[in-house]
């Protein structure tokens, strides 16, 4: 499952550790995300789209 | 309990449990025909002291942004590090009951590094997964 949370987070301006902040995790759990070594529950990758404006299929791709 | 004082513990604990090693069986020169064993079990313990103190820091750093300590990521981490480790320590315990009979040592001291070296092999997998991360 691939991503667009550094997309994202560079056109809204928002640093790893401020989105790690907003919705409750680990800034490494961010950078795992980013990379795509980790898949996330459904709650937290709807914390992540709701910071953005998203919905989560428009931030989480899935193959 | 504030969860940014458990590594803290755990230094304590494998300082208070080297002190016991080292306690009942006289300084760690004295048996000599283990010099194999010892070094060994110095490594184990100089593992998991490293290994805390830098969990330590780590949490510190992360309870002074203001960022969580445990989220679903850490959980999962530490989940999948105990399931390995689970398996890695059976062959562990098989392979200490297969060379029990070699190694002139006494039971209790056996039962003593097998301990140890069920905290090496989690801490080590826990080091891996958190670098590797995991996926699901």
């Amino acid at each position: 499952m691939n991503n667009r949370i550094k997309e994202l987070r560079a056109r809204h301006n928002i640093t790893q550790l401020e989105l790690a902040t907003r919705v409750k995790v680990r800034r490494e759990t961010i950078i795992f995300l980013e990379k795509g070594k980790y898949n996330p529950s459904l709650k937290l990758a709807r914390d992540v789209a709701q910071v953005f404006n998203k919905p989560i299929e428009d931030v989480f791709l899935f193959d | 309990m504030n969860k940014i004082y458990l590594p803290f513990l755990i230094i304590t604990y494998v300082l208070i449990l080297a002190g016991i090693g080292i306690f009942k069986t006289g300084t760690i020169d004295s048996y000599s025909d283990n010099t194999l064993l010892e070094y060994f079990f110095v490594a184990m313990i100089s593992i998991l002291f490293i290994a805390g103190i830098i969990l330590s820091i780590k949490r510190y750093k992360s309870e002074k942004q203001g960022l969580s300590i445990h989220d679903e990521m850490s959980a999962k981490i530490v989940n999948k590090s105990a399931s390995y480790s689970f398996y890695l320590s059976l062959v562990m315990w098989i392979v200490i009951i297969f060379y029990q009979s070699k190694v002139n040592l006494d039971g209790s001291i056996l039962i003593g590094y097998g301990m140890i070296g069920m905290a090496t092999i989690f801490i080590i997998f826990l080091t891996y997964f958190n670098f590797k991360g995991v996926k699901n």
